[in-house]
Protein backbone atom coordinates (compact mmCIF):
# COMPACT_ATOMS: atom_id res chain seq x y z
CA UNK A 1 0.00 0.00 0.00
CA UNK A 2 1.59 2.92 -0.75
CA UNK A 3 0.88 6.73 -1.88
CA UNK A 4 3.34 8.79 -3.11
CA UNK A 5 5.02 11.37 -5.46
CA UNK A 6 3.50 14.47 -5.73
CA UNK A 7 1.41 14.58 -2.88
CA UNK A 8 4.35 14.30 -0.12
CA UNK A 9 2.26 12.43 2.02
CA UNK A 10 3.37 7.92 1.75
CA UNK A 11 2.70 5.25 3.91
CA UNK A 12 5.38 3.29 5.62
CA UNK A 13 4.68 -0.35 6.93
CA UNK A 14 6.04 -0.44 10.65
CA UNK A 15 6.14 -3.70 12.97
CA UNK A 16 3.09 -4.23 15.35
CA UNK A 17 2.08 -7.50 16.36
CA UNK A 18 -1.93 -6.78 14.42
CA UNK A 19 -1.91 -6.38 10.74
CA UNK A 20 -0.93 -3.06 9.99
CA UNK A 21 -2.72 -1.32 7.31
CA UNK A 22 -0.15 1.64 6.76
CA UNK A 23 1.07 4.66 8.17
CA UNK A 24 0.87 8.17 6.75
CA UNK A 25 3.27 10.38 7.00
CA UNK A 26 2.14 14.11 7.48
CA UNK A 27 4.15 16.63 6.73
CA UNK A 28 4.38 20.41 5.56
CA UNK A 29 5.38 19.98 2.04
CA UNK A 30 4.49 23.47 0.46
CA UNK A 31 6.85 25.02 -1.38
CA UNK A 32 7.47 28.68 -0.42
CA UNK A 33 5.29 31.13 -1.77
CA UNK A 34 7.56 32.74 -3.59
CA UNK A 35 8.61 29.66 -5.82
CA UNK A 36 5.22 30.83 -7.52
CA UNK A 37 5.56 32.80 -10.63
CA UNK A 38 4.46 36.38 -10.14
CA UNK A 39 0.68 36.48 -11.63
CA UNK A 40 0.48 33.32 -12.37
CA UNK A 41 -2.76 33.28 -14.68
CA UNK A 42 -5.33 30.61 -13.96
CA UNK A 43 -9.05 29.95 -15.54
CA UNK A 44 -11.74 28.40 -13.57
CA UNK A 45 -14.27 27.03 -14.47
CA UNK A 46 -17.48 26.06 -12.91
CA UNK A 47 -21.39 26.31 -13.56
CA UNK A 48 -22.00 26.62 -10.08
CA UNK A 49 -21.60 30.16 -8.45
CA UNK A 50 -20.60 29.28 -4.61
CA UNK A 51 -18.14 26.66 -6.12
CA UNK A 52 -16.81 29.07 -9.03
CA UNK A 53 -16.63 31.75 -6.33
CA UNK A 54 -15.24 29.04 -3.77
CA UNK A 55 -11.96 28.01 -6.05
CA UNK A 56 -11.57 31.70 -7.25
CA UNK A 57 -10.82 32.83 -4.02
CA UNK A 58 -8.66 29.69 -2.89
CA UNK A 59 -6.20 30.57 -6.00
CA UNK A 60 -6.38 34.58 -5.56
CA UNK A 61 -5.80 34.23 -2.03
CA UNK A 62 -2.80 31.69 -2.97
CA UNK A 63 -1.05 34.25 -5.02
CA UNK A 64 -2.95 33.47 -8.45
CA UNK A 65 -4.63 36.00 -11.00
CA UNK A 66 -7.70 34.53 -11.93
CA UNK A 67 -9.96 34.39 -15.09
CA UNK A 68 -13.89 33.23 -13.99
CA UNK A 69 -15.71 30.94 -16.71
CA UNK A 70 -19.49 29.97 -15.92
CA UNK A 71 -18.99 27.00 -19.14
CA UNK A 72 -16.56 25.36 -21.27
CA UNK A 73 -17.16 27.98 -24.37
CA UNK A 74 -16.52 30.93 -22.03
CA UNK A 75 -12.94 29.18 -20.70
CA UNK A 76 -12.20 28.23 -24.61
CA UNK A 77 -12.24 32.10 -25.27
CA UNK A 78 -10.20 32.93 -22.28
CA UNK A 79 -7.22 30.50 -23.14
CA UNK A 80 -7.57 31.87 -27.33
CA UNK A 81 -7.16 35.73 -25.54
CA UNK A 82 -4.60 35.31 -23.37
CA UNK A 83 -1.32 33.89 -24.34
CA UNK A 84 -0.13 33.51 -20.38
CA UNK A 85 -2.50 31.28 -18.86
CA UNK A 86 -0.46 28.82 -16.73
CA UNK A 87 -3.37 26.66 -15.22
CA UNK A 88 -7.08 25.07 -16.06
CA UNK A 89 -8.60 24.25 -12.72
CA UNK A 90 -12.11 22.90 -13.84
CA UNK A 91 -15.57 20.98 -13.26
CA UNK A 92 -16.86 18.20 -15.35
CA UNK A 93 -20.40 18.22 -15.74
CA UNK A 94 -21.62 21.71 -16.95
CA UNK A 95 -24.60 22.46 -19.65
CA UNK A 96 -23.26 23.79 -22.88
CA UNK A 97 -21.54 22.22 -26.15
CA UNK A 98 -18.69 21.20 -24.17
CA UNK A 99 -18.03 19.23 -20.73
CA UNK A 100 -15.16 20.10 -18.69
CA UNK A 101 -13.35 17.05 -20.11
CA UNK A 102 -14.17 18.19 -23.22
CA UNK A 103 -12.41 21.38 -23.00
CA UNK A 104 -9.88 19.68 -20.73
CA UNK A 105 -8.71 17.30 -23.84
CA UNK A 106 -9.23 20.36 -26.05
CA UNK A 107 -6.87 22.98 -24.04
CA UNK A 108 -4.34 19.43 -22.99
CA UNK A 109 -4.00 19.37 -27.38
CA UNK A 110 -4.09 23.23 -28.63
CA UNK A 111 -2.20 24.80 -25.29
CA UNK A 112 -0.05 21.76 -24.04
CA UNK A 113 1.94 24.13 -21.24
CA UNK A 114 -1.28 24.46 -19.75
CA UNK A 115 -1.77 22.71 -16.16
CA UNK A 116 -4.98 20.59 -16.00
CA UNK A 117 -6.52 20.06 -12.97
CA UNK A 118 -9.87 18.30 -12.98
CA UNK A 119 -12.49 18.41 -10.08
CA UNK A 120 -15.36 16.65 -9.96
CA UNK A 121 -18.87 14.98 -8.07
CA UNK A 122 -18.84 11.86 -10.37
CA UNK A 123 -16.18 8.80 -10.19
CA UNK A 124 -12.78 9.83 -11.91
CA UNK A 125 -12.94 9.21 -15.39
CA UNK A 126 -11.00 5.48 -16.07
CA UNK A 127 -9.20 7.31 -19.33
CA UNK A 128 -7.16 10.36 -17.86
CA UNK A 129 -4.56 11.72 -19.82
CA UNK A 130 -1.59 11.48 -17.23
CA UNK A 131 -0.77 15.54 -17.92
CA UNK A 132 -4.09 15.82 -16.05
CA UNK A 133 -4.88 16.01 -12.68
CA UNK A 134 -8.14 14.69 -10.49
CA UNK A 135 -9.67 15.81 -7.18
CA UNK A 136 -13.01 14.14 -6.45
CA UNK A 137 -15.34 17.47 -4.67
CA UNK A 138 -15.77 18.32 -2.21
CA UNK A 139 -11.67 18.80 -2.42
CA UNK A 140 -8.84 19.64 -0.32
CA UNK A 141 -7.40 22.96 -1.23
CA UNK A 142 -4.63 22.75 0.28
CA UNK A 143 -3.89 19.57 -1.66
CA UNK A 144 -5.18 21.18 -5.12
CA UNK A 145 -3.16 23.95 -4.23
CA UNK A 146 -0.14 22.09 -3.62
CA UNK A 147 -0.53 20.56 -7.35
CA UNK A 148 -1.37 23.63 -8.94
CA UNK A 149 1.85 24.91 -7.68
CA UNK A 150 3.95 22.19 -8.31
CA UNK A 151 2.32 22.34 -12.50
CA UNK A 152 3.05 26.12 -12.62
CA UNK A 153 6.73 25.59 -11.53
CA UNK A 154 7.17 22.29 -13.79
CA UNK A 155 6.32 24.12 -16.49
CA UNK A 156 7.92 26.98 -16.37
CA UNK B 1 -39.59 -43.39 -19.18
CA UNK B 2 -42.51 -44.83 -17.97
CA UNK B 3 -42.76 -48.25 -15.62
CA UNK B 4 -43.43 -51.48 -16.62
CA UNK B 5 -46.91 -51.45 -14.57
CA UNK B 6 -47.63 -48.67 -16.91
CA UNK B 7 -47.22 -51.74 -19.84
CA UNK B 8 -49.51 -54.24 -18.37
CA UNK B 9 -52.21 -51.74 -17.67
CA UNK B 10 -52.64 -50.54 -21.22
CA UNK B 11 -52.31 -54.01 -23.27
CA UNK B 12 -54.98 -52.25 -25.04
CA UNK B 13 -54.17 -49.75 -27.94
CA UNK B 14 -57.58 -48.67 -27.69
CA UNK B 15 -56.68 -47.54 -23.86
CA UNK B 16 -52.97 -46.52 -24.81
CA UNK B 17 -54.78 -44.26 -27.29
CA UNK B 18 -57.50 -42.88 -24.84
CA UNK B 19 -54.60 -42.34 -22.43
CA UNK B 20 -52.44 -40.52 -24.78
CA UNK B 21 -55.02 -38.15 -25.58
CA UNK B 22 -56.21 -37.54 -22.06
CA UNK B 23 -52.31 -36.54 -21.40
CA UNK B 24 -52.43 -34.52 -24.67
CA UNK B 25 -55.85 -32.66 -23.70
CA UNK B 26 -54.79 -32.23 -19.74
CA UNK B 27 -51.45 -30.70 -20.13
CA UNK B 28 -52.23 -26.68 -19.71
CA UNK B 29 -49.38 -25.44 -22.53
CA UNK B 30 -50.34 -26.08 -26.09
CA UNK B 31 -49.05 -29.30 -27.42
CA UNK B 32 -49.26 -30.89 -30.83
CA UNK B 33 -48.34 -34.56 -31.46
CA UNK B 34 -46.78 -34.51 -35.66
CA UNK B 35 -46.21 -37.74 -37.35
CA UNK B 36 -42.98 -37.67 -39.60
CA UNK B 37 -44.25 -35.99 -42.45
CA UNK B 38 -45.25 -33.16 -39.51
CA UNK B 39 -48.58 -33.52 -40.15
CA UNK B 40 -50.74 -33.05 -36.76
CA UNK B 41 -51.85 -36.16 -35.16
CA UNK B 42 -53.27 -34.78 -32.30
CA UNK B 43 -53.28 -31.11 -30.54
CA UNK B 44 -53.78 -30.34 -27.19
CA UNK B 45 -56.88 -28.34 -26.22
CA UNK B 46 -54.46 -25.35 -24.93
CA UNK B 47 -53.71 -25.34 -28.35
CA UNK B 48 -56.51 -24.73 -30.03
CA UNK B 49 -57.60 -22.13 -27.21
CA UNK B 50 -54.63 -20.68 -27.25
CA UNK B 51 -54.38 -20.09 -31.46
CA UNK B 52 -58.07 -19.71 -31.83
CA UNK B 53 -58.38 -22.42 -34.30
CA UNK B 54 -60.68 -25.58 -34.50
CA UNK B 55 -59.72 -29.27 -34.66
CA UNK B 56 -61.32 -29.41 -38.30
CA UNK B 57 -58.96 -27.16 -39.64
CA UNK B 58 -55.55 -28.58 -37.44
CA UNK B 59 -55.65 -32.72 -37.52
CA UNK B 60 -54.35 -34.22 -40.58
CA UNK B 61 -53.26 -30.77 -42.02
CA UNK B 62 -49.75 -29.92 -42.28
CA UNK B 63 -48.04 -28.22 -39.45
CA UNK B 64 -46.54 -25.43 -42.01
CA UNK B 65 -50.20 -25.09 -43.62
CA UNK B 66 -52.07 -24.34 -40.16
CA UNK B 67 -53.96 -21.01 -39.91
CA UNK B 68 -52.76 -19.60 -43.31
CA UNK B 69 -49.24 -20.90 -43.20
CA UNK B 70 -48.48 -19.18 -39.79
CA UNK B 71 -46.45 -21.91 -38.52
CA UNK B 72 -44.16 -21.83 -41.56
CA UNK B 73 -41.46 -20.28 -39.78
CA UNK B 74 -37.55 -20.92 -40.73
CA UNK B 75 -36.18 -21.41 -37.07
CA UNK B 76 -39.11 -23.62 -36.85
CA UNK B 77 -38.02 -25.55 -39.95
CA UNK B 78 -34.76 -25.59 -38.60
CA UNK B 79 -36.09 -27.27 -34.79
CA UNK B 80 -37.73 -30.02 -36.67
CA UNK B 81 -36.45 -31.07 -40.18
CA UNK B 82 -33.00 -30.33 -39.02
CA UNK B 83 -32.12 -30.39 -34.87
CA UNK B 84 -34.64 -33.21 -34.23
CA UNK B 85 -33.85 -35.55 -36.64
CA UNK B 86 -30.39 -35.19 -35.52
CA UNK B 87 -30.32 -35.33 -31.69
CA UNK B 88 -33.92 -36.37 -30.82
CA UNK B 89 -34.56 -33.88 -28.36
CA UNK B 90 -34.36 -30.15 -28.01
CA UNK B 91 -35.88 -28.10 -24.94
CA UNK B 92 -36.11 -24.36 -24.34
CA UNK B 93 -35.58 -23.30 -28.42
CA UNK B 94 -36.97 -19.58 -28.70
CA UNK B 95 -38.76 -18.40 -31.56
CA UNK B 96 -40.41 -15.20 -31.93
CA UNK B 97 -42.88 -14.86 -34.17
CA UNK B 98 -45.92 -12.77 -35.42
CA UNK B 99 -49.07 -14.64 -34.91
CA UNK B 100 -52.55 -13.93 -36.80
CA UNK B 101 -54.64 -12.17 -34.10
CA UNK B 102 -51.63 -12.87 -31.23
CA UNK B 103 -49.75 -10.27 -32.50
CA UNK B 104 -45.65 -10.66 -31.98
CA UNK B 105 -44.96 -13.38 -29.17
CA UNK B 106 -41.74 -15.41 -28.27
CA UNK B 107 -42.44 -18.96 -28.03
CA UNK B 108 -40.04 -21.62 -26.14
CA UNK B 109 -40.41 -24.72 -27.27
CA UNK B 110 -39.71 -28.44 -26.38
CA UNK B 111 -39.77 -31.11 -28.94
CA UNK B 112 -38.84 -34.87 -28.80
CA UNK B 113 -39.10 -37.42 -31.28
CA UNK B 114 -40.66 -40.87 -30.47
CA UNK B 115 -39.47 -43.93 -31.90
CA UNK B 116 -41.48 -47.07 -31.91
CA UNK B 117 -41.17 -50.83 -31.78
CA UNK B 118 -40.95 -52.59 -35.25
CA UNK B 119 -39.54 -48.92 -36.60
CA UNK B 120 -42.72 -48.16 -37.67
CA UNK B 121 -42.44 -44.47 -38.38
CA UNK B 122 -41.67 -41.53 -35.54
CA UNK B 123 -43.56 -39.29 -33.85
CA UNK B 124 -42.67 -35.78 -32.42
CA UNK B 125 -44.10 -34.34 -30.00
CA UNK B 126 -44.00 -30.38 -30.13
CA UNK B 127 -44.87 -28.26 -26.48
CA UNK B 128 -44.96 -24.71 -27.03
CA UNK B 129 -44.87 -22.12 -23.85
CA UNK B 130 -45.63 -18.65 -24.29
CA UNK B 131 -43.22 -16.65 -22.52
CA UNK B 132 -43.73 -13.24 -24.75
CA UNK B 133 -44.97 -11.34 -20.85
CA UNK B 134 -42.15 -13.13 -19.36
CA UNK B 135 -39.23 -12.09 -21.61
CA UNK B 136 -40.72 -8.50 -21.49
CA UNK B 137 -40.51 -8.37 -17.00
CA UNK B 138 -37.23 -9.45 -17.37
CA UNK B 139 -36.16 -6.93 -20.07
CA UNK B 140 -38.51 -4.20 -17.73
CA UNK B 141 -36.33 -5.38 -14.47
CA UNK B 142 -33.28 -5.04 -16.04
CA UNK B 143 -33.86 -1.72 -17.40
CA UNK B 144 -35.14 -0.36 -13.62
CA UNK B 145 -32.02 -2.28 -12.49
CA UNK B 146 -30.23 -0.02 -14.95
CA UNK B 147 -32.08 3.05 -14.13
CA UNK B 148 -31.30 1.91 -9.98
CA UNK B 149 -27.67 2.49 -10.85
CA UNK B 150 -27.71 5.69 -12.38
CA UNK B 151 -29.87 7.14 -10.11
CA UNK B 152 -27.69 5.90 -7.26
CA UNK B 153 -24.57 7.31 -8.86
CA UNK B 154 -26.51 10.89 -9.70
CA UNK B 155 -27.44 11.08 -6.38
CA UNK B 156 -23.76 10.16 -4.78
CA UNK B 157 -23.05 13.06 -7.88
CA UNK B 158 -25.03 15.64 -6.04
CA UNK B 159 -24.44 14.79 -2.44
CA UNK B 160 -20.81 15.45 -3.42
CA UNK B 161 -21.99 18.60 -5.27
CA UNK B 162 -23.60 19.69 -2.23
CA UNK B 163 -20.81 18.96 0.20
CA UNK B 164 -18.92 21.24 -2.38
CA UNK B 165 -20.74 24.05 -2.01
CA UNK B 166 -21.14 23.70 1.66
CA UNK B 167 -16.91 23.95 1.92
CA UNK B 168 -16.69 26.43 -0.04
CA UNK B 169 -19.17 29.25 0.92
CA UNK B 170 -17.75 27.92 4.91
CA UNK B 171 -14.24 28.98 3.58
CA UNK B 172 -15.46 31.69 2.01
CA UNK B 173 -16.55 32.97 5.73
CA UNK B 174 -13.27 32.17 6.65
CA UNK B 175 -11.46 34.43 4.79
CA UNK B 176 -13.99 37.24 5.34
CA UNK B 177 -13.64 37.08 8.99
CA UNK B 178 -11.48 39.37 11.19
CA UNK B 179 -11.77 37.27 14.47
CA UNK B 180 -8.96 34.61 14.32
CA UNK B 181 -11.17 32.63 16.60
CA UNK B 182 -13.76 32.20 14.43
CA UNK B 183 -11.98 31.93 11.35
CA UNK B 184 -10.46 28.80 13.40
CA UNK B 185 -13.86 27.39 14.37
CA UNK B 186 -14.99 28.34 10.38
CA UNK B 187 -11.53 26.33 9.44
CA UNK B 188 -12.85 23.02 11.75
CA UNK B 189 -16.28 22.64 10.31
CA UNK B 190 -14.91 22.78 6.53
CA UNK B 191 -12.65 20.20 7.93
CA UNK B 192 -15.53 18.36 9.51
CA UNK B 193 -17.50 19.05 6.27
CA UNK B 194 -14.66 16.88 4.05
CA UNK B 195 -14.24 14.14 6.52
CA UNK B 196 -17.76 13.60 5.82
CA UNK B 197 -17.34 13.76 2.34
CA UNK B 198 -14.46 10.80 2.74
CA UNK B 199 -16.78 8.81 4.89
CA UNK B 200 -19.05 9.46 2.60
CA UNK B 201 -17.06 8.16 -0.49
CA UNK B 202 -15.39 5.42 1.20
CA UNK B 203 -19.34 3.73 2.24
CA UNK B 204 -20.32 4.34 -1.72
CA UNK B 205 -17.25 2.53 -2.75
CA UNK B 206 -17.64 -0.30 -0.58
CA UNK B 207 -21.37 -0.88 -2.24
CA UNK B 208 -24.94 0.25 -0.92
CA UNK B 209 -25.78 -2.70 0.88
CA UNK B 210 -22.74 -4.90 1.59
CA UNK B 211 -20.84 -5.55 4.84
CA UNK B 212 -17.77 -2.71 5.42
CA UNK B 213 -14.14 -4.45 6.42
CA UNK B 214 -13.08 -1.92 9.00
CA UNK B 215 -9.53 -1.88 8.72
CA UNK B 216 -9.21 -1.47 4.94
CA UNK B 217 -11.81 1.29 5.53
CA UNK B 218 -10.02 3.27 8.21
CA UNK B 219 -6.81 3.06 6.40
CA UNK B 220 -8.09 5.04 3.44
CA UNK B 221 -9.99 7.31 5.49
CA UNK B 222 -7.08 8.70 7.65
CA UNK B 223 -5.50 8.24 4.19
CA UNK B 224 -8.01 10.94 2.99
CA UNK B 225 -7.78 13.04 6.74
CA UNK B 226 -3.76 13.55 6.31
CA UNK B 227 -4.38 15.30 3.53
CA UNK B 228 -6.54 17.90 5.88
CA UNK B 229 -3.63 18.26 8.31
CA UNK B 230 -1.28 19.47 5.98
CA UNK B 231 0.37 22.53 7.43
CA UNK B 232 1.79 21.14 10.62
CA UNK B 233 5.28 21.85 10.93
CA UNK B 234 6.85 18.45 11.85
CA UNK B 235 5.95 14.90 10.63
CA UNK B 236 3.65 12.89 12.78
CA UNK B 237 2.69 9.17 11.58
CA UNK B 238 -0.69 8.23 11.34
CA UNK B 239 -0.73 4.36 11.33
CA UNK B 240 -4.04 2.08 10.94
CA UNK B 241 -3.58 -1.25 12.80
CA UNK B 242 -6.76 -4.31 12.97
CA UNK B 243 -7.32 -7.38 12.78
CA UNK B 244 -10.68 -8.51 10.45
CA UNK B 245 -14.14 -7.33 11.63
CA UNK B 246 -16.54 -5.65 9.91
CA UNK B 247 -19.53 -3.46 9.97
CA UNK B 248 -23.10 -2.33 8.38
CA UNK B 249 -22.80 1.00 6.62
CA UNK B 250 -24.69 2.84 8.82
CA UNK B 251 -22.07 1.25 12.10
CA UNK B 252 -18.98 2.07 9.84
CA UNK B 253 -20.64 5.42 9.04
CA UNK B 254 -20.02 6.09 13.30
CA UNK B 255 -16.43 4.89 13.51
CA UNK B 256 -15.69 7.00 10.55
CA UNK B 257 -16.81 9.89 12.47
CA UNK B 258 -15.32 8.91 15.49
CA UNK B 259 -12.00 8.04 14.19
CA UNK B 260 -12.27 11.29 12.03
CA UNK B 261 -12.34 13.64 15.44
CA UNK B 262 -10.29 11.97 17.50
CA UNK B 263 -7.22 12.36 15.22
CA UNK B 264 -8.18 15.43 14.42
CA UNK B 265 -8.34 16.36 17.90
CA UNK B 266 -4.96 14.73 18.52
CA UNK B 267 -3.31 16.22 15.49
CA UNK B 268 -4.93 19.49 17.12
CA UNK B 269 -3.68 19.58 20.82
CA UNK B 270 -1.03 16.11 21.24
CA UNK B 271 1.82 18.10 19.81
CA UNK B 272 2.16 21.37 20.70
CA UNK B 273 6.19 21.14 20.85
CA UNK B 274 8.45 19.67 18.38
CA UNK B 275 8.60 16.39 19.87
CA UNK B 276 10.94 13.86 18.37
CA UNK B 277 8.46 11.58 16.83
CA UNK B 278 4.67 12.25 16.66
CA UNK B 279 2.78 9.64 16.47
CA UNK B 280 -1.35 8.71 16.52
CA UNK B 281 -2.61 5.08 16.23
CA UNK B 282 -6.00 3.88 15.15
CA UNK B 283 -6.33 0.04 16.08
CA UNK B 284 -9.61 -1.94 15.39
CA UNK B 285 -9.74 -4.92 17.45
CA UNK B 286 -12.49 -7.78 17.16
CA UNK B 287 -13.64 -10.39 19.15
CA UNK B 288 -16.50 -12.09 18.20
CA UNK B 289 -19.42 -9.61 18.73
CA UNK B 290 -17.59 -7.65 20.47
CA UNK B 291 -15.16 -5.07 19.51
CA UNK B 292 -12.95 -2.34 20.35
CA UNK B 293 -11.99 1.02 18.79
CA UNK B 294 -8.63 3.06 19.83
CA UNK B 295 -7.06 6.00 18.70
CA UNK B 296 -3.41 6.78 20.82
CA UNK B 297 -1.70 9.60 20.49
CA UNK B 298 2.44 9.75 22.08
CA UNK B 299 1.83 13.58 22.38
CA UNK B 300 1.82 15.53 26.06
CA UNK B 301 -1.15 13.63 27.73
CA UNK B 302 -2.69 16.75 29.08
CA UNK B 303 -5.62 17.53 27.37
CA UNK B 304 -7.48 14.62 27.74
CA UNK B 305 -8.80 15.43 30.90
CA UNK B 306 -11.10 17.52 29.52
CA UNK B 307 -12.48 13.59 27.88
CA UNK B 308 -12.45 12.18 31.23
CA UNK B 309 -14.15 14.51 32.81
CA UNK B 310 -16.21 15.23 30.28
CA UNK B 311 -15.27 18.95 30.29
CA UNK B 312 -16.94 18.85 26.67
CA UNK B 313 -15.26 20.31 23.28
CA UNK B 314 -17.64 19.67 20.84
CA UNK B 315 -15.50 17.38 19.18
CA UNK B 316 -16.28 15.23 23.13
CA UNK B 317 -19.74 15.56 22.63
CA UNK B 318 -20.03 14.09 18.88
CA UNK B 319 -17.71 10.91 19.81
CA UNK B 320 -19.92 10.47 22.59
CA UNK B 321 -23.27 10.97 20.86
CA UNK B 322 -21.33 8.49 18.30
CA UNK B 323 -20.31 5.78 20.77
CA UNK B 324 -24.16 5.99 21.80
CA UNK B 325 -25.28 4.95 18.99
CA UNK B 326 -22.97 2.50 18.37
CA UNK B 327 -23.87 1.09 21.93
CA UNK B 328 -20.54 1.63 22.81
CA UNK B 329 -18.10 3.25 25.97
CA UNK B 330 -15.75 5.55 26.14
CA UNK B 331 -12.84 5.95 27.83
CA UNK B 332 -9.60 7.93 28.13
CA UNK B 333 -6.61 7.36 29.75
CA UNK B 334 -4.07 10.32 29.64
CA UNK B 335 -0.78 9.82 30.82
CA UNK B 336 2.97 11.57 30.22
CA UNK B 337 3.13 8.78 27.56
CA UNK B 338 0.43 10.03 25.69
CA UNK B 339 -3.67 9.99 25.12
CA UNK B 340 -5.33 6.92 24.37
CA UNK B 341 -9.01 6.96 23.66
CA UNK B 342 -11.25 4.01 23.60
CA UNK B 343 -14.93 2.98 21.92
CA UNK B 344 -15.63 -0.28 23.29
CA UNK B 345 -18.85 -2.41 22.66
CA UNK B 346 -18.86 -5.68 24.83
CA UNK B 347 -21.74 -7.59 25.56
CA UNK B 348 -21.91 -10.97 27.97
CA UNK B 349 -23.93 -13.47 26.30
CA UNK B 350 -26.50 -14.81 29.35
CA UNK B 351 -25.11 -18.35 31.03
CA UNK B 352 -27.94 -20.75 30.74
CA UNK B 353 -27.73 -22.19 34.28
CA UNK B 354 -28.11 -26.06 33.72
CA UNK B 355 -30.48 -27.91 36.27
CA UNK B 356 -28.95 -30.34 38.00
Amino acid sequence: MALTGRTGTCFRVSSDDRANYGTIVIRNSLPPVTELPPNALIVVVDDDVFERMGASDMFLDAGYQVLEAGNADEALRFFETNADVRLLFTDVSMPGSMSGSDLAHQVAERWPRVGIIIASGRPRPCKLPSNMLFHDKPYEPVAVLRQAREMTTQLG
Amino acid sequence: MLGTGFREQFTSITDAWALAQGIVDTVREPVLVLDKNLRVIAASRSFYSAFKVSPEDTNGRLLYALGDGQWDIPKLRVLLEKIIPEQGVMEGYEVEHEFLGLGSRTMCLNARQVFYEGGAGTTILLGMEDVTERRILEREKDDLLRQKDTLLEELQHRIANSLQIIASIILMKARAVRSEETRLHLEDAHKRVLSIAAVQKQLHASGASGAIEIAPYLSKLCASLAYSMIGDTRPISLKVVGEGGSATSSQAESLGLIVTELVMNGLKHAFPDDKAKGQITVAYDVIGTNWKLSISDNGIGKRDSDFAQGKSGLGTGIVKALAQQLDAQVETLAGPEGTTVSITHATFPTKVVQAA
